[in-house]
């Protein structure tokens, strides 16, 4: 620092008289250098507070797509690895057969697995731009007038099959008319990801639908008597790319809570769980009946309310 | 003829019978298994295959739950095992290596492929391939 080549003594007088302003001065200098580096060190830790935090977002970023990538490619070879294996399979009775091999109810069959994988591949990539709409925060529901009570009871009927022969057996009990501005579409496949993971989880036990008016909006709760959703997976259900259980044992992407929510936030409403281990897990979905005024992408990111069962 | 028991364990019920037709028509006697739990059950009651594929991401009891399942078990350890995986985009086939399995199969299953490796492990051979692509 420039105050050590400072002279403190003068050639004749000895100490100067001047010194004394040139130690205030240099003193003064000193501090504003310090201060200055003060600052500099206080912003330097900040940058690098920041630097860290930013760090730890782009690995954690880094992690959520490698996940995200190795999910994706095990669902999308799960349906590519059947309808790869079909057509091979009937490649090999044809070489070995010629078309005789082939009677209608064989072709019919044929038809009707690779019209299923290729709709199970659609539906998984659809899933995936919704999930990438939501988070870009495009995500957009067209309501027009509609009946819940036909929604709820359109879809319920069209996976009667599947949840008999999950053994499934289902109450309902649906207030008639509930009728309002609904993006119908949107509406059934939060219905369809309920029904999916009662299938999935709950086979074998009674499933409770009730839907009613309460004020201006529609209530539906949809409540399962499967094994419950763990207390600490509870939190993170409506998140991208998570399931009620490990990844390892079921399959999906793990999108259709984190899609079914938006749809709910979309048209104004909401979607929420309440569940204890062992106790099953209940769905209820708010909807309001009257169509909504603002941008719906507004809702998206609403504050999710609590819920209380009544 | 020798050897022709296969145990083929996969969750997904296409594959799963898609797999077992292919092998049936090549002459192969396949016991099935929707998850690691049934393919244990299956070798307990003596089926004795000459060869397993296992699907590894399976409900109930998973293929590496399988595996640690059958290494503690000498009368099951005998049994080889190819293991068939959608493996993940992050990892490569090599990254499978330290499972207790002989071999594996990326999916999609190439039918050639796939026969091929069977008959690595049978003493016989399948019929005439016809698909060579990956």
């Amino acid at each position: 620092m420039r105050i050590q080549n400072t002279p403190l003594k003068t050639r004749s007088s000895g100490f100067s008289g001047a010194l004394f302003p040139v130690v205030g001065f240099e003193l003064g200098k000193i501090l504003r250098t310090l201060t200055s580096a003060l600052r500099f060190a206080s912003k330097e830790a900040k940058a690098r507070k920041e630097a860290e935090g930013l760090a730890l977002e782009l690995a954690e970023a880094v992690a959520a797509r490698d996940r995200f990538l190795d999910i994706a490619s095990h669902e999308l070879k799960t349906p590519l690895t059947a309808l790869k294996l079909q057509i091979q399979l009937n490649e090999r009775i044809f070489q070995r057969g010629g078309m005789e091999a082939f009677d209608a109810d064989k072709c019919e069959r044929m038809f009707r697995q690779s019209i299923q994988q290729c709709e199970r591949l659609a539906h998984l990539v659809e899933d995936m731009l919704d999930a990438s709409r939501i988070s870009a925060g495009r995500f957009f529901v067209a309501p027009r007038p509609e009946s819940l009570t036909e929604i709820l009871r359109r879809v319920f009927d069209r996976r009667d099959d599947e949840l008999k022969n999950a053994r499934c057996e289902v109450f309902m009990s649906l207030e008639e008319g509930i009728d309002g501005v609904f993006d119908a579409f949107r509406v059934e496949q939060i219905f369809e990801c309920l029904i999916s993971n009662i299938i999935r989880y709950a086979p074998g036990q009674p499933v409770e639908v009730m839907l009613r008016r309460r004020g201006v909006q529609a209530v539906v709760d949809i409540r399962d008597h499967g094994p419950g959703i763990p207390s600490e997976r509870l939190p993170m259900i409506f998140e991208r790319f998570e399931r009620a259980i490990s990844e390892n044992e079921v399959s999906g992407l793990g999108l259709g809570l984190h899609i079914s929510r938006a749809i709910a936030k979309a048209h104004g409403g909401q979607l929420s769980v309440r569940s204890e281990p062992g106790s099953g897990a209940e769905f209820r979905l708010e909807l309001p009946i009257e169509p909504i005024q603002s941008s719906r992408q507004a809702h998206i990111n609403a504050p999710d309310k609590v819920y209380i069962p009544s | 003829m020798k050897c022709t028991r296969i145990l083929l364990a996969e969750d997904n019920a296409d594959i799963r019978e898609t797999l077992a037709e292919v092998l049936a028509l090549e002459g192969f006697d396949v016991e099935t298994a929707a998850n690691g739990k049934e393919a244990l059950e299956r070798l307990q009651g003596d089926i004795s295959p000459v060869l397993i594929l296992l699907d590894l991401m399976m409900p109930v009891m998973s293929g590496w739950e399988f595996l640690d399942a059958q290494k503690v078990n000498p009368d099951l350890e005998k049994h080889p095992v190819v293991v068939l995986s959608a493996v993940p985009a992050t990892q490569s086939l090599d990254d499978l290596s330290p499972l207790d399995a002989v071999d594996s199969l990326a999916k999609p299953i190439d039918i050639t492929r796939l026969l091929q490796t069977v008959e690595r492990y049978c003493d016989r051979k399948v019929g005439p391939t016809v698909s060579q692509s990956a």
